[in-house]
C-alpha cells in the first residue's frame, strides 16, 4: 500500500479485501505526519485518541463482515474552525485557544457517521480571515510543493494536509475564496458549494452570508463522494435547503470565460495553465464563448464592506464573558477591551472596517450600497447562465507567493481573491482544480455553476481530470 | 483620508484598544482600503434593491417541542464556575 496512491474507494476495497485494516492505516497516516509536518505545519491539534477509538469501530464491522459504511476507515482533517466535539477548537487564534468544542458540528457527525477518521485539526488564517495562512495565531503553515512558498488560505492547512498525502480529504470554509485558492496553490481539487448545500451548524462565524463548508482532496472524485456525506437539510441551519432541480446529464455543454476576468493582471504562468485548460475543453467537444460579468470589477470592494461589516457583528461574541481566554479586569468594560487585545492585526483591521461601515453616517454609502452592487453580481450570473451552461475561470491572478511577500500590504493579499469572490457573493458553487498535473500544478481553474448545480460542476471536474489522464 | 479622531471612535465602538502608536497605524491602513473601495460610491444605484442574503428562503418554522440535548451541560464552557453559577465581573459600578 502507497499512502500516496490512495483514494476513497481503494481504502474501501483494501478493508474489504483485508489488505490492510483501518487501524493500520491511521498508524501510517499518524507515522508520516509526525515525521513530515514539523517543516509543513499543516496540523495545529492531532487526534490520535478520537482517530483509533473509530478506527476500531471500523475494523471491528469488517470482522463481522457487516455493510461499511461510506467512508469507512477514510483518514481526513477538519479545519480548525469546525467543531469536532471535546477536542480544541482555535480557530487560528489566540482568543480561543483553550476553547473545547461542546459539540460536533452538523457536518463532522455526518463524517463520523459514515466511518471517516479525523486525525486532526488544520491550521488556519485567524478566524479565517487571510490568503495565506500567515496570519495564523500561532505558525504559518508551508506549501509542500515548495517549502518557501505560502499554501494559500484561509484552509492553507486543509490544503497542505491532502497535498503533503496526511490525510485522504479535508474540509475547509470558503468565504472569499477559502478553499479554492488554496487548493490551487497546493495543486488539490477543493470545492466551495452552493450556499445553503452544506450546513454551517458547528462553523464558527466569520462572515456569515458567504461561509460555506466544502470538501478538498486530490480529485474531483474523493470531493464528490464527501459532498454527498456532508451536504443536506439541516434543522440546526435554516439555511440549508434540499436540492430540487433534477441533476442535468452532461452530453455536450458549452464554457463561459468572463472577459473582466481576462483583462485584470493575471500572472504569465497562470495565464498559460489556463490556456491548456481551455484547449482541452475545446478537444472535448465544449462549445466556448466570452461572456460578461459587467459589475465584477466592483466585486472585491463590495465584498470588502460585506465580509468585514458581517465579521465585526459575528466576532462582537469574544468578550471574556462567553468563550475561551478572559483577561484579568476587575471591570466589565476593561475586560472587553483587554480580552479583545488578543485579536491579531488583520481581525481588528477587519473588525474596524466593519464597524465603521455599519456605523451612524456610514451605513447607506457603505453596507448598503456594498448590498446592491451584490445584486448586480448575482443578475450578471444569471443572464451569464441563460447563454452558457458553466463558467470557467481561473482560480487566482497569480501561483504561489513567498512568505512576507504580501502581508505589509493587505490590499496586495485581498487581491488574491479576486477571482473567487464574485461566487460567494452570488451564492453559487464553484470547483478548483490543477491545470495540469505536471509543470502547472500550482496553478488552478474553476469550474463555475449555475445555483444548485454542484452535483453538475463536480461531474464535469471528473471528465477534464479523466480526460487529462488519458491525453 | 479618515482622521485619528474618527480611528478612536471606530475602535471603541469596537472595543478594541488601540496604542497611540496602533491608531497611527490603522489610520493609514484603513484609509488605503477605504480609498480602494471607494469606486463603489460612483454608482447609481437608487433602484437597485439590496441582496443580504444569497438565497430567497425566509421564515423557516418548526414545532416547539422540549429537547434534550446531550451537550447541555458544557454548552457554555466558561472558564470560572461557582458552584451552580458562572462567574463574570460586575455590571454596575458600585459609586
Amino acid at each position: 500500500m502507497k499512502i500516496e496512491d490512495l483514494t476513497i474507494e481503494k481504502i474501501t476495497e483494501g478493508l474489504k479485501k483485508k489488505e490492510f485494516s483501518a487501524q493500520e492505516l491511521t498508524k501510517e497516516f499518524f507515522q508520516k505526519i509526525e515525521k513530515e509536518d514539523k517543516k509543513i505545519g499543516a496540523f495545529l491539534t492531532l487526534t490520535p485518541e478520537l482517530a483509533f477509538l473509530e478506527a476500531k469501530k471500523i475494523d471491528e464491522i469488517v470482522q463481522k463482515g457487516e455493510n461499511l459504511p461510506p467512508l469507512a476507515g477514510v483518514p481526513c482533517a477538519i479545519k480548525d474552525n469546525i467543531l469536532v466535539k471535546d477536542v480544541l477548537c482555535t480557530a487560528g487564534s489566540k482568543i480561543l485557544k483553550n476553547y473545547i468544542a461542546p459539540f460536533d458540528a452538523t457536518c463532522v457527525k455526518k463524517l463520523k457517521d459514515a466511518g471517516a477518521i479525523i486525525l486532526g485539526k488544520t491550521n488556519l488564517d485567524e478566524f479565517a480571515m487571510g490568503s495565506s495562512t500567515e496570519y495564523s495565531a500561532f505558525f504559518p503553515t508551508k506549501n509542500p510543493l515548495d517549502l518557501e512558498k505560502v499554501p494559500g488560505g484561509s484552509s492553507g492547512g486543509s490544503a497542505a494536509a491532502v497535498a503533503a498525502n496526511f490525510s485522504i480529504f479535508s474540509l475547509g470554509s470558503d468565504t472569499g475564496g477559502s478553499i479554492r485558492q488554496p487548493a490551487a496553490f497546493c495543486g488539490i481539487v477543493g470545492m466551495k458549494p452552493t450556499y445553503g448545500r452544506v450546513s454551517r451548524f458547528g462553523l464558527i462565524a466569520f462572515a456569515s452570508s458567504l461561509d460555506q463548508i466544502g470538501p478538498m482532496a486530490k480529485s474531483a472524485r474523493d470531493c464528490e463522494l464527501v459532498f454527498k456525506i456532508i451536504s443536506g437539510k439541516d434543522e440546526k441551519d435554516s439555511t440549508t435547503f434540499e436540492k430540487i432541480k433534477k441533476e442535468k446529464k452532461i452530453k455536450t455543454f458549452s464554457l463561459g470565460i468572463p472577459k473582466e476576468f481576462l483583462k485584470e493582471k493575471i500572472e504569465k504562468k497562470v495565464e498559460k495553465g489556463f490556456e491548456s485548460a481551455v484547449n482541452l475543453f475545446k478537444k472535448m467537444g465544449a462549445k466556448i464563448k466570452e461572456i460578461s460579468l459587467p459589475h465584477s470589477e466592483y466585486a472585491l470592494s463590495a465584498y470588502y464592506i460585506i465580509a468585514p461589516s458581517e465579521a465585526s457583528a459575528n466576532l462582537a461574541r469574544y468578550d471574556g464573558i462567553k468563550y475561551g481566554w478572559r483577561a484579568k479586569e476587575e471591570k466589565l468594560l476593561p475586560l472587553y477591551f483587554k480580552t479583545r487585545e488578543t485579536f491579531g492585526n488583520e481581525v481588528k483591521r477587519r473588525i474596524m472596517l466593519g464597524t465603521f461601515a455599519l456605523s451612524a453616517g456610514y451605513f447607506e454609502a457603505y453596507y448598503l450600497q456594498a448590498a446592491k452592487i451584490r445584486t448586480l453580481i448575482k443578475k450578471d450570473f444569471e443572464e451569464a447562465f441563460k447563454k452558457v451552461d458553466f463558467i470557467i475561470a481561473p482560480t487566482t491572478p497569480t501561483s504561489p507567493f513567498k512568505f512576507g511577500e504580501r502581508t505589509k500590504d493587505p490590499l496586495s493579499m485581498y487581491l488574491a481573491d479576486l477571482f473567487t469572490i464574485p461566487v460567494n457573493l452570488a451564492g453559487l458553487p464553484a470547483i478548483s482544480l490543477p491545470c495540469d498535473r505536471q509543470e502547472n500544478l500550482d496553478v488552478g481553474f474553476q469550474i463555475i455553476g449555475n445555483f444548485t448545480e454542484d452535483e453538475e460542476i463536480l461531474k464535469l471536474a471528473q471528465i477534464y481530470e479523466s480526460r487529462l489522464l488519458n491525453k | 483620508m479618515i482622521d485619528k479622531e474618527q480611528v478612536k471612535h471606530i475602535a471603541k465602538l469596537a472595543r478594541l484598544h488601540l496604542k497611540e502608536k496602533e491608531i497611527s497605524f490603522f489610520q493609514v491602513e484603513l484609509s488605503k482600503i477605504l480609498d480602494h473601495i471607494a469606486k463603489i460610491q460612483k454608482l447609481d444605484l437608487k433602484d437597485v434593491k439590496p441582496t443580504l442574503f444569497p438565497t430567497t428562503l425566509c421564515n423557516i418554522f418548526r414545532k416547539d417541542l422540549p429537547k434534550k440535548e446531550e451537550f447541555e451541560k458544557n454548552l457554555l464552557p466558561f472558564l470560572e464556575e461557582k458552584e451552580r453559577f458562572l462567574e463574570i465581573p460586575p455590571i454596575f459600578d458600585e459609586d
